[in-house]
């Protein structure tokens, strides 16, 4: 039997409609051939099986349910287009994505920056190789020794209120003063008085200081420094008699 | 003598191109044209009749919405049953990915493996024709019900429901060709299923 011509035959009882008669030749084909005629018959059995399923209906109140629906879609109001574009699938999987590439470059690139020395290892290091002696060391002036207190009482949480007035500026300009260093630690750098050629001068305040004082009572105290030379001159054996306006002792 | 009133039936076009003018009673009667058919189509791909009947309500929602968008190029038929088998097959995707993360769905693989695994529970013949009808039905939509969507969809379209090849071909979006392999794998898969019953 000619294999082509049975898979033609097949083909055709495939494509057939369940009640619809073959072509003569196929019909004759089938009288001859057991196993196209076993598959014809199978295949209107099965399709006769799945035919023979009984529908299924709609429930009686689908109309009902359905124009509640539509009822229910009427009144809820529309979202905005933007609103339904952000809060979308994509637009959160992108956001997910750049943020997590943003935070990766800002990673590497921190960790990919060469470190700065920190300041307390490098003052070690100053220290080991410059040693000072101690004396020299006390000889040295220490150029924020009325200014960084009240700096870092500013920064401290306060437990009296303290107000400073009539401060004489300094004369330095602001950008020649010497960085700020960790006194614990390493030796202040030394400043020199005499004028040479780029050399700044660090000129003492002409008048003296008047501190205001005010504690928490409302009680004033005014304390008045003389003019602080850096150098040789020492604050605590020139300072000035101390203005009180209450009867507490200083 | 009165001449008898004709009535005539208004086609599926005309009925939507009245209910786009606001006409509430035209997309009601596309609605009892079509609501058992959709129902019936989409309980034969999903086998869940509470589900059907939800994604037949869901069908005919999105053909009132979009009832501006339609175009005649196809019948509304056609147009009906792609929404519906759309839907269908979404449904079907959604339970297969619910399927995957549960432990049963781990354990017991794809469909395909489904397919080989199925067999039916209990060969010997029952005494009663009406037990037997009862549990021949329940073997079929038990197999058709293992079939992979893309051979299911086509299948129920053509045995069940009765569609010709190019109305199958319309609603899926594909060639007639591809539609006739489809249901010859289909049945041959059924076949394989079913073989106690045949």
């Amino acid at each position: 039997m000619n294999a082509n011509f049975c898979r033609d035959v097949r083909r055709e009882i495939d494509q057939s409609e369940l009640r619809q008669s073959l072509s003569a030749g196929s019909e004759a084909h089938l009288v001859s051939c057991a196993a196209c005629k076993t598959f014809h018959d199978e295949r209107l059995h099965l399709r006769a099986l799945v035919g023979g399923l009984q529908p299924v209906t709609a429930p009686a109140d689908f109309e009902m349910r359905l124009r509640a629906r539509i009822a229910r879609e009427r009144v809820l109001p529309k979202q905005p287009f933007i609103f339904r574009v952000l809060m979308s699938t994509p637009a959160i999987v992108v956001t997910a994505v750049v943020v997590i590439v943003v935070a990766a470059i800002v990673f590497f690139s921190q960790r990919n920056r060469p470190q700065a020395p920190s300041l307390a290892g490098t003052n070690n290091q100053q220290t080991v190789q410059n040693p000072q002696p101690v004396v020299a060391r006390e000889q040295m002036p220490e150029p924020t020794s009325t200014i960084s207190p009240l700096k870092q009482d500013r920064d401290k949480p306060r437990q009296s209120p303290m107000i400073v007035r009539n401060a004489p500026k300094s004369n330095l300009p602001v950008n020649v003063l010497p960085p700020a260093t960790d006194s614990t630690v390493g030796s202040a750098k030394s400043v020199h008085m005499i004028d040479r050629n780029g050399e700044v001068t660090l000129a003492a305040p002409l008048k003296p200081m008047v501190v205001t004082v005010y504690d928490e009572h409302g009680n004033t105290r005014k304390i008045q420094l003389p003019p602080i030379s850096f150098g040789s001159q020492r604050l605590t054996n020139n300072r000035a008699q101390v203005s009180m306006t209450n009867t507490k002792d200083w | 003598m009165p001449a008898p009133v004709v009535v005539q039936k208004a086609s599926d076009h005309a009925l939507l191109e009245e209910t786009l003018a606001g006409d509430e009673d035209a997309f009601a009667e596309l609605v009892s044209r079509y609501r058992n058919q959709i129902t019936s189509y989409i309980y034969r791909m999903t086998n869940d009749y509470d589900g059907a009947v939800d994604l037949a309500q869901e069908t005919f929602l999105r053909v009132y919405r979009a009832a501006n968008r339609y175009q005649t190029t196809h019948a509304f038929s056609t147009y009906i049953y792609r929404i519906a088998t759309n839907l269908a097959i979404s449904e079907l995707r959604k339970r297969k990915r619910r399927r995957l993360v549960s432990l049963t769905g781990l354990l017991s693989g794809g469909e395909g493996e489904e397919l080989r695994d199925f067999d039916a529970p209990d060969e010997r013949p029952l005494p009663d024709e009406n037990l037997v009808d009862t549990e021949q039905r329940r073997v079929v939509k038990k197999a058709i019900s293992t079939l992979p969507e893309k051979y299911r969809a086509p299948l129920v379209l053509r045995d069940v429901e009765g569609k010709s090849y190019d109305e199958i071909a319309a609603i899926l979006q594909t060639s007639e060709g591809t539609v006739k392999s489809r249901i010859n794998r289909a049945r041959n898969f059924l076949r394989d299923k079913m073989r106690n019953y045949m």
